[in-house]
């Protein structure tokens, strides 16, 4: 135990000096609490560089676009890459944690990107009749599998399954409406999400309803 | 075949405010320690927690968000215990993370449970800590083991006790003058700095019962007149409000490990009064004979309840919820200087104490925090901030030195900290 005569207290402690006066301790010292280390996240730097890197490449295209006007307006292509990049990067970090929610925000904002990117590129309507659908099938197929290879407690993972079953409906509207040039791929993302949305109520009704009880209590 | 239903519960009416409220600053994690005489053994304390663990089978739970409000939800996620090496009181809930809501480090002869505010209150963590403690000394002494005269029944355990003793109220606006605060440095990495004493509880009531108060009203006061005295002179319009938590069990009962407190103010006016000793417990006093009654203090957690209950904030999406509730915790805030919050008495069964040295209660904070609470003779007065500066603590533990010659103090600050 250590003595700090100024504020005439014992102090158990490590310390050279007293916690309260920083007046210098006298005595043997004592562990009581263990040293952390930083806690400074080594990933930052990579995410620093990352960042610079990015928005420089913007800036300086936005620079050589005005200097080159005969060679047409692109830059924003690259200021709205950048961004999509962005978004898509912090959400999957954000959701790291929950693979299975991870996967329903990233089949969410590459719908909404592909439909943006295919409306600025003269809408070849590629969005809809490809990446829509094919994602919304991946996006189901990925979440059954991981679901049963990882032993995911069904809570877990039937939600997610659910909400995008229902998003993978979607393009049930684009082929009736007749937006949707190329049906195959949008009728089987229709036909699985149905058939997904009948198997899990099947299997796990039940648990279904408990789930959405408790997310929707209000 | 999984299980098909999964429990879970609503979240109380105090643990609603936390996580959205909580930063990596304010985590609202509070620590409770125990001191053993011997070094802990990590396989004991392992086995001990297993069996504590299914005790208390609302620690198990984890916090989900839901459309409209945060649940909690049983998980089968298994407590380990880990050598302390986390920051004191550092966040245990990540947004959208399944995690544990409690943890348990040990470090030489000292066991810290660390629990994020949602789950318990200071009670249902002092329960859930006196098990883990009685179950590993039974085991490492080979002593039989005792009940520690708490309700062990699950579902009185899981009691929302804020529902049961609520009646209707209206939402009330309470106006309150924005407090004092404390300014300065703050420490890095937004840690929390512990600076505690351990000293005679029998001289500190002694102290208290010279002046016919109580000792909590005593500490209450030692800590206004510590943050008071070097107040800037322009500072000094703002009166120096003092949180105190009152544990309702006291006043309703009730056999929940959930929360179930309401916080008192006690605000004193350097400006209008002379600020001694004496009139700073002639304040607290009348506060206390004032506030510390069952009618108001129902009323008091009624009009929180009524503002849970109202119709158009029951559904607000979560989202929304979050951006209103964090103002309105940061106007709360606002509204006091530090905090109080006495633990009480420990109590362990004879057989054990010999090898118990002392329990100690910390909390995080972005403001300056005391925890009290006593064991044999030992009260052990824990003072939490983030600030680099110790003065008040100083000013604080130069006055107890007073009482008790033998005032020991204790601190996780290193010498670069302060």
């Amino acid at each position: 135990m250590k003595y700090c005569e100024n504020c005439r207290v014992s102090v158990r402690t490590g310390r050279e000096t007293c916690p309260l006066c920083q007046a210098p301790l006298k005595g043997e010292s004592e562990h009581l609490f263990p040293e952390i280390k930083s806690v400074y996240n080594q990933f930052i730097l990579f995410f620093k560089i990352l960042l610079t890197a990015t928005i420089s490449g913007a800036i300086a295209s936005v620079a050589i676009n005005l200097m080159l006007p005969e060679s047409g307006l692109w830059c924003h292509y690259v200021v709205l890459g950048v961004i999509c990049f962005w978004i898509l990067l912090i959400t999957a970090i954000r959701r790291r944690t929950s693979i299975p929610r991870g996967i329903v925000n990233q089949v969410f904002w590459i719908c909404v990107f592909s439909g943006i990117w295919d409306a600025l590129t003269a809408w070849h309507s590629w969005s809809i009749d490809f990446v829509i659908p094919c994602t919304c099938m991946i996006a189901i197929l990925a979440l059954g599998v991981l679901g049963k290879v990882l032993h995911l407690p069904p809570s877990d993972y039937l939600g997610c399954i659910l909400a995008d079953a229902v998003f993978g409906i979607v393009p049930l509207i684009f082929y009736l409406t007749g937006v949707s040039q190329f049906v195959y791929l949008s009728l089987s993302c229709v036909a699985v999400s149905i058939i997904a949305l009948v198997t899990i109520f099947t299997f796990h009704g039940k648990q279904i309803r408990s789930d959405l009880a408790r997310r929707f209590h209000v | 075949m999984n299980q098909i239903r999964t429990k879970w519960n609503k979240l109380d009416n105090a643990a609603k405010l936390f996580p959205t409220a909580s930063t990596r600053a304010e985590t609202h994690v509070f620590r409770f320690s125990c001191e053993l005489t011997e070094p802990i053994e990590p396989e004991r304390l392992q086995a001990a927690l297993d069996e504590t663990a299914r005790c208390f089978p609302t620690f198990g739970y984890v916090l989900r968000r839901g459309v409209f409000w945060y649940y909690l939800e049983e998980s089968r996620l298994h407590p380990e215990v880990m050598p302390e090496q986390r920051p004191l009181c550092a966040r245990l809930y990540r947004p959208r993370a399944k995690t544990l809501l409690y943890a348990v480090s040990y470090y030489g002869c000292t066991i810290n449970l660390e629990v994020y505010h949602v789950l318990t209150d200071g009670t249902g963590a002092m329960h859930f800590l006196r098990t883990l403690v009685m179950k590993y000394l039974a085991r490492a002494y080979d002593i039989p083991e005792e009940n520690l005269g708490y309700e062990t029944a699950h579902t009185s355990m899981a009691d929302d006790s804020f529902r049961r003793y609520s009646h209707r109220a209206p939402i009330k606006r309470t106006e309150r003058p924005n407090a004092y605060q404390l300014r300065g440095a703050k420490l890095s990495e937004s840690r929390t700095g512990l600076i505690r004493g351990t000293m005679s509880s029998r001289a500190l009531l002694d102290a208290a019962h010279e002046k016919k108060v109580t000792l909590t009203a005593y500490l209450s006061a030692c800590i206004i007149a510590a943050i008071g005295e070097d107040m800037p002179l322009r500072a000094r319009k703002k009166p120096v409000v003092l949180d105190i938590p009152v544990n309702l069990r006291n006043y309703f009962a009730s056999d929940s490990v959930r929360n179930f407190f309401t916080p008192i103010y006690v605000s004193y006016d350097f400006s209008r009064r002379d600020g001694t000793l004496d009139d700073i417990l002639a304040v607290v006093t009348e506060t206390f004979a004032r506030e510390l009654d069952r009618d108001k203090l129902a009323e008091h957690f009624c009009a929180f309840l009524a503002l849970e209950e109202n119709p158009i904030a029951r559904i607000t999406p979560l989202h929304l919820k979050d951006i209103v509730m964090r103002t309105v915790y940061h106007n709360t805030i606002k509204g006091y200087s530090a905090t109080l919050s006495n633990i009480g008495i420990v109590r362990m069964p004879a057989a054990f104490a010999p090898y118990i040295r002392s329990f100690h209660v910390c909390n995080a904070t972005n403001k300056l925090q005391a925890c009290v609470c006593s064991f044999g003779d030992r009260l052990s007065i824990s003072v939490t901030s983030c600030f680099t500066d110790t003065a008040v603590q100083r000013r604080l533990f130069r006055r107890l030195r007073e009482l008790d010659s033998d005032l020991v103090i204790e601190t996780n600050l290193l010498d670069d900290d302060a």
